[in-house]
């Protein structure tokens, strides 16, 4: 039996998280282009610091971090990169099965989260994922009693960009 | 928009998700990062490695071909070549840490803001203050050694030294002034986008809750 290397278990355990980093780059990914080299640079990143994974909070708040401060960070305005094949958010398997009316709510949710700041896009998708306030400040450092300010605002910002977009504004 | 009631729909997008191959993602793993500090990274070792070929070699030129006062451009060269590695160490590890991409992201894009700063300040004081060391030099070493003209000559004149240096001296002072204004213009252009978008975000997080409207 071929031995498991640290490349493996990396390999095993981001394949597993991949939803993780793929929805970070439809959040923060400003085209295709830009969601591939994102999804490409944020492995990287996990890669390179794996080895100082020392199991102290849960793989998803790590991974969170890192994917977020890879998506934050890089500001400037990204270029094609590899040919990497990025595959559709829904896959065209489930496509049959899709609900429209879900299908419509979820387009509505990605067009209002592209007009929200970078802070506010990471703190909705934290919410989204039902992290808690407390996992939420682990990973963005932000105090909990802030990050429920902000949560609130969000909530009324996403409202009224919904309502927005539902008259034409 | 109720955001509860998306919970489930996203829950369920993240689990329809048709992954990267394992073929693909171990083919990222061999790429070279490029994030922005990945490539100044990069491009201070490249910037170290064409200062290095191109300063040892016209220096050891000059010291294989030419002897005498000459030989002071040589000299002038090493000082410059020393300022050079030490403004590389410098850089080197502000830019080292800049990053820390597993560290919460309010601290790391303060340290990055912070380093930021930093290195825009070193710019901008590196780029000013080498134009008048070198003019300040060059000035120097055509006193002693003008390939056109025969100083020797011009040094008899009474005053000579007194107004040689003095004009050198408003001169370079004189051009200094705009070069530091250009500079500045440089050095904003290159980053001060990124630095206003940062200072937005970190400000941000740091946003006292009962304070804010």
């Amino acid at each position: 039996m071929k031995p498991t290397t640290v490349q493996d278990e990396f390999l095993k355990i981001v394949n597993e998280n991949q939803g993780i980093i793929r929805k970070v780059c439809h959040v923060y990914g400003r085209d295709e282009a830009g969601k591939e080299d994102l999804y490409q640079e944020i492995v990287i990143q996990l890669w390179k610091s794996y080895s100082s994974f020392r199991g102290e909070s849960k793989f998803s708040t790590w991974m969170y971090r890192i994917a977020l401060n890879t998506a934050i960070s890089d500001l400037r305005k990204q270029s094609r990169r590899v040919d990497l094949k990025f595959p559709e958010f829904i896959p065209r398997e489930d496509a049959d099965m899709r609900d429209d009316a879900r299908e419509e709510q979820l387009k509505q949710l990605y067009t209002a989260i592209q007009k929200l700041s970078e802070v506010e896009k990471a703190v909705v998708m934290l919410y989204l994922e039902d992290k808690s306030y407390e996992e939420m400040e682990e990973i963005l450092g932000i105090s909990n009693g802030n990050l429920r300010v902000k949560m609130n605002r969000i909530k009324d910002k996403l409202r009224t960009i919904a309502k927005e977009e539902a008259y034409g504004t | 928009m109720e955001l509860e009631s998306l919970k489930t729909i996203w829950k369920d997008v993240g689990a329809k998700t048709a992954g990267t191959s394992a073929e693909e993602l171990e083919q990222l793993l061999s790429k070279k990062s490029k994030s922005p500090i990945a490539k100044l990274k990069r491009n201070l070792f490249w910037e170290l490695m064409v200062v290095l070929v191109l300063y040892s070699g016209t220096i050891a030129f000059y010291f294989v071909t030419y002897k005498g006062v000459i030989l002071s451009m040589a000299w002038m060269l090493i000082i410059i070549g020393a300022a050079y590695i030490a403004y590389y160490v410098r850089k080197r590890r502000l830019l080292k840490n800049m990053e820390c991409v597993t560290c919460e992201v309010k601290s790391n894009l303060s340290a990055q803001l912070k380093t930021l700063e930093k290195l825009v300040k070193m710019y901008l004081w590196i780029g000013t203050l080498i134009f008048p060391v070198v003019m300040m030099l060059s000035f120097v070493v055509w006193y002693f050694y003008f390939p056109e003209k025969d100083m020797t000559q011009l040094k008899q004149v009474p005053y000579f030294t007194f107004f040689y240096m003095l004009v050198s001296f408003l001169f370079t002072a004189g051009l200094t002034i705009p070069v530091y204004f250009l500079n500045k213009w440089y050095v904003h252009k290159l980053y001060g986008q990124h630095v206003k978008k940062l200072r937005q975000i970190v400000n941000e997080m740091n946003e006292f809750p009962f304070t804010a409207s």
